[in-house]
């Protein structure tokens, strides 16, 4: 990679990843209560229109420690090492925890934090698994309602519909900007790299929403006046498991990758749909998450399959590569079926193992590159 | 009465005498490839250098990763127990002890001079063990004699944060590329031992009354990094490699038969 | 038992059922096995699915079925674990994914199969899965839909965070996963018969009943059956219908356990500790369960009831109200996480069973325990002083089974209990 003007505007967002906690601390000593949550299945606009800011839980990359005695090591990674960070009393300032129906070790830190962890018991969103159908509504809208009740509580204020509709168009304004940074990326080459995107989007994940608009926005605009930076490569679409850590986006691009699109929680599946406007925000917010691009942990696949297939399309990948952590069930079983439905379009796909802590990234690396050699890209 | 205990590790077989409340006489030896001769070797050793002979035992207790090869031997005790009555023996007052072993760690937890209450083991994977030491003081070129005092050495953290042998040699390759000092790549070895042990002695809620025991037990940055851990000052006994010996005679004397 | 049975029997992978009524119900699995052969034979669509899901709607609608776990048991149990994994991870399935899967995914992707899986396994032509209780449930089905192209309906169901009472709102979306089920199978030929649900689920209700009543036989000590009769025991509601007795196969367990317990006829002659095992059985070597009996000690109770669905509450179970019933006593199920509901069962088990240690297995691919291990043994010490040990044990796939190890961990833990319990008395 060549030729890269450094974005400036891209600061902010390379600083909240790097201190997350710093964000929120802020926040508490200008404006209010933290509240922690995890998986992105959970509401946020809710927590917003209580005043209040929704800060999502990411890990760090250093080995677990404490975690492993209380989960057995042959579990999540991610996990173990935010149950770390909250042994070691690093998410003190949250003023609750809410977690949702995603994959089982993140029910068992639900459990073990509530039984281990010094603060008040976390809440869970007993959200379904199973979206893409009208039967649930009145299931996931009842969860939906006892959860802001909960919210309700911790606040002191109301959730009025005028202050879920307020916060809803907020949040939809943040997600129209980071698609229009994304869809940058359908040029070839790109108008960012895909590192870039990942900072961006990941960054815009911590920031409170109503300060990450305008940089945003800054950002656009810088984009447009500098000049494309010179990246030609292989075009890689990358899916898989929780990634909190630009890193492995960073290795592909060395390695003569271009990251130009994602199907990851912390980045495009964060943003890609709209909650529609409605006098019911709240069914408005089961509709997103009933119908919105989702992970591994949930039904049907095909659909999830689908929206990969269409991403790729979309933005040209010339591959996929998948990152799976270790012991990570739901994209473990997914991956050869993946595999299968993507060479009917020819579509090659890398599915790579990874460390939460960066071990054996060096011959990680190397396997990435193999990959992407296989692509004579001139 | 007296009582002759064997520990018999994948590298190492030790003896003890136990006559009069006190460890008369012992000794360590490989145990090479025939663990049932090394042992037989072993036991006549302490028993001519107590002068006495073997019918003069009150019985013969054996533990240890080889206890089953063991025939003549009279009680087979579990390696968690003989740590504990190892400690009990020599020092009662103790409600615990850290066995550091060559292929295996534990971590015992007891009432003083009772019975077990909580333990923790691993002997399923490298990680906090002797062979993990001894994989990175191959690499890095280093007798794993002088890692321990090399590593007190140190003035800049290191981070090694594989626990897979495998992995972490990649590491260590690396930093030795980077021209890291080695003095802080052995110290990030070291803390890397001692934190999947603080990861046992945590799961257990060992009090501050336990000791170190077994091989690593001399390693002085084993037992640097661990207090840094646990934040307490830690206590190893004279002969660290024969106390699981000692447990096991002590072991089979409060058993009987 | 004269030296050639007593051989015949060492020689093989399962013990020798040790009650009279347990070599009865092994038989009637069989009976199962070739009803659903004979229905497909008839033209009837043959189900895949979970031993999870409500099996009372089958049985009312005269779906035959076949359940992937229970297959997937006896890959392991029969010694072929390494055989049946190793084509599932042929097909690109990580050897990190659950071994128990692997073996029930190996199993429906190859077509020549031992005489025994020839017999048990009947293609399906339609597929119900279910998340429930945990990830790789939730997946491992999708493989049997892409090998056979298969319609399929997947029953989702809520995690239980309330213990009890579980709110309405749950219950219904639950009972509507079952209607939908309904449904599907209707769109596939079959109709319901609600008179006929109700007397599934009546039937259901009767059998937890009498399981109830076993239980309480199952306490006493000594205690009056191996824990792989209990095993086949917690299989039999799966794989025996009422119409194949399993009514008077249960009677027949608690009247056989009533008579030794009235006795004081125990397992084994000296029994002097009693164990509880949490985690999933040793398929691949089931023997292992009896080993502790050669120090006296018994494993007394075991997990393996909820895996099978076995010991839902009777009293939650009303046949006028069949799918609500259903749903609300499938959620308050013990094995549905989150850990609470299993915590405070095996909390409460360890005082019922008098259990003196609990062995807490880690299997390394499982996602459903290893993360509540440490607080249900620190609860467990807590509510009684009764230890545990945790260790891992790698008992599905055979390549990865240490015997030796299980041996040597089973022998320290028998050790310590003994010690405690002789300085106690």
């Amino acid at each position: 990679m060549n030729n890269i003007t450094p974005l400036k505007s891209i600061t902010p967002f390379k600083e909240a990843i790097a201190a997350p906690g710093k964000i929120a601390l802020d926040w508490k000593a200008h404006n209010g209560k933290v509240i922690g949550f995890r998986c992105i299945s959970v509401p946020e606009e809710i927590i917003w229109a209580a005043g209040m800011l929704p800060f999502p839980l990411y890990g760090t990359q250093e080995a677990v420690r404490l975690a492993d005695s209380y989960f057995q090591p042959c579990t999540c990674e991610f996990v173990r090492n935010i149950f770390d960070l909250a042994l070691d009393k690093k998410f003190s300032f949250l003023d609750g925890l809410v977690l949702s129906n995603t994959c089982d070790i993140m029910k068992r830190f639900y459990d073990l934090w509530n039984a281990y962890i010094d603060a008040p018991d976390a809440y869970f969103i007993n959200n379904p698994q199973k979206l893409m159908q009208d039967a649930n509504r009145d299931y996931h809208v009842e969860e939906f309602n006892l959860f802001k009740k909960w919210i309700e509580s911790i606040s002191g204020a109301s959730v009025t519909d005028k202050k879920l509709n307020e916060a809803i168009a907020l949040y939809n304004e943040t997600r129209s900007l980071l698609k229009e940074i994304a869809l940058l990326r359908k040029s070839d080459p790109p108008l960012l790299t895909g590192t870039e995107a990942f900072i961006i989007s990941m960054g815009a994940t911590i920031l409170p929403k109503n300060a990450v608009n305008p940089l945003l926005r800054e950002v656009l605009a810088e984009i447009k006046e500098r000049q494309a930076p010179d990246v030609f490569g292989a075009r890689i679409l990358v899916t898989g498991s929780i990634i909190d850590s630009p890193d492995l986006i960073e290795m592909i691009e060395e390695v003569d990758g271009v990251v130009v699109a994602d199907d990851l929680c912390t980045s495009m599946r964060y943003y890609w749909h709209q909650v529609e406007e409605s006098p019911e925000p709240i069914h408005a917010l089961y509709s997103y998450m009933n119908k919105r691009p989702y992970c591994a942990c949930m039904h049907p696949m095909g659909a999830r399959f689908d929206y990969i297939k269409d991403l790729a399309r979309e933005f040209k990948a010339d591959a996929v590569i998948q990152f799976n952590l270790k012991n990570c069930q739901p994209f473990l079983f997914d991956a050869p079926l993946l595999k299968k439905e993507l060479e009917l379009m020819d579509l090659p796909i890398s599915i790579l193992d990874i460390g939460h802590d960066r071990s054996g990234y060096g011959q990680l690396r190397t396997r990435i590159q193999a990959f992407i050699e296989m692509f004579d890209i001139e | 009465m007296i009582l002759a205990g064997l520990d018999v590790g994948a590298l190492w077989t030790k003896a003890v005498i136990l006559k009069d409340g006190a460890v008369a006489v012992y000794s360590v030896a490989r145990t090479g490839d025939m663990a049932e001769e090394a042992a037989e070797q072993c036991l006549n050793g302490v028993l001519a250098s107590a002068g006495i002979s073997r019918s003069d035992v009150a019985a013969v207790a054996v533990t240890g990763v080889g206890k089953k090869l063991i025939p003549f031997a009279d009680k087979q005790v579990s390696e968690i127990v003989s740590a504990a009555k190892g400690i009990q023996y020599l020092y009662p007052d103790m409600e615990g002890v850290i066995d550091l072993g060559g292929e295996s760690t534990r971590v015992v937890k007891f009432e003083a001079g009772g019975g077990i209450v909580d333990y923790a083991q691993n002997d399923k994977c490298a990680a906090g063990t002797g062979m993990f030491l001894d994989a990175m003081s191959k690499v890095m070129g280093i007798k794993v004699e002088d890692m321990g005092a090399l590593s007190l050495q140190s003035t800049a953290e290191v981070n090694i944060t594989s626990m897979c042998v495998a992995f972490a040699e990649s590491e260590v390759v690396s930093q030795v590329h980077r021209q890291t000092p080695k003095k802080d790549i052995v110290r990030g070895i070291h803390k890397s031992i001692a934190s999947r042990v603080y990861g046992m002695v945590n799961s257990v809620g060992l009090s501050e009354k336990n000791m170190v025991i077994g091989g690593l037990a001399l390693n002085v940055g084993i037992i640097a990094c661990l207090e840094e851990l646990m934040k307490i000052k830690l206590a190893v006994p004279e002969n660290p490699r024969i106390i699981s010996a000692i447990g096991a005679a002590f072991a089979a004397s409060q058993q009987g038969e | 038992m004269n030296q050639q049975n007593h051989d015949r029997a060492e020689s093989l992978p399962i013990p020798a059922p040790d009650l009279k009524v347990i070599d009865q119900m092994q038989i009637g699995f069989v009976k199962r096995f070739t009803d659903v052969k004979q229905a497909k034979l008839e033209g009837k669509p043959v189900v895949y699915t979970t031993v999870l899901a409500p099996r009372e709607i089958l049985q009312a609608m005269g779906v035959p079925y076949v359940f992937g776990n229970v297959l997937g048991a006896y890959v392991s149990i029969f010694g072929y674990s390494a055989k049946y994994c190793q084509i599932a991870e042929d097909l690109g399935l990580s050897r990190e994914v659950c071994a128990a899967h692997r073996c029930t995914v190996g199993l429906s992707q190859h077509d020549e199969r031992e005489d025994f899986f020839n017999l048990a396994y009947t293609e399906p032509d339609l597929v119900i899965g279910s998340n429930f209780p945990c990830s790789a449930e939730s997946k491992s089905f999708l493989y049997v839909i892409d090998r056979y192209k298969t319609p399929s309906y997947i029953i989702d169901t809520p995690a239980n965070t309330w213990k009890c009472p579980v709110p309405e709102h749950a219950v219904t979306y639950l009972a509507r996963q079952y209607q939908g089920m309904i449904r599907f199978l209707e769109e596939n030929g079959y109709t319901l018969d609600m008179d006929k649900l109700r007397e599934e689920v009546a039937f259901s209700k009767r059998l937890n009943e009498l399981i109830a009543e076993v239980e309480v036989y199952r306490r006493a000590v000594p205690t009056p059956i191996k824990a792989y009769d209990s095993v086949i025991a917690a299989c039999t509601p799966l794989l025996v219908s009422k119409e194949s007795g399993a009514e008077l196969l249960f009677e027949k367990l608690r009247d056989e356990l009533k008579e030794r317990v009235d006795n004081g006829i125990g397992i084994v002659p000296n029994e002097r500790l009693r164990l509880l095992w949490i985690g999933i059985p040793p398929l691949c070597d089931f023997k292992l369960l009896n080993y502790p009996e050669k120090h006296g000690a018994v494993v007394a109770k075991s997990l393996v009831e909820f895996l099978t669905g076995f010991n839902l509450d009777p009293d939650l179970i009303d046949p006028d109200n069949p799918l609500e019933s259903l749903a609300r006593a499938s959620i308050s199920s013990p094995i549905n996480p989150t850990s609470q509901g299993m915590v405070d069962y095996f909390v409460q088990a360890v005082k019922d069973y008098r259990i003196d240690g609990v062995v807490s297995i880690t299997k390394r691919t499982c996602c459903l325990l290893p993360g509540s291990q440490r607080l249900i043994k620190d609860a467990i010490f807590k509510e009684t002083g009764v230890p545990s040990v945790i260790f891992d044990l790698d008992c599905i796939d055979a390549r990865d089974y240490d015997a030796a190890a299980a041996h040597a961990n089973l022998d320290s833990f028998v050790e310590i209990l003994m010690a405690k319990k002789g300085a106690a008395s």
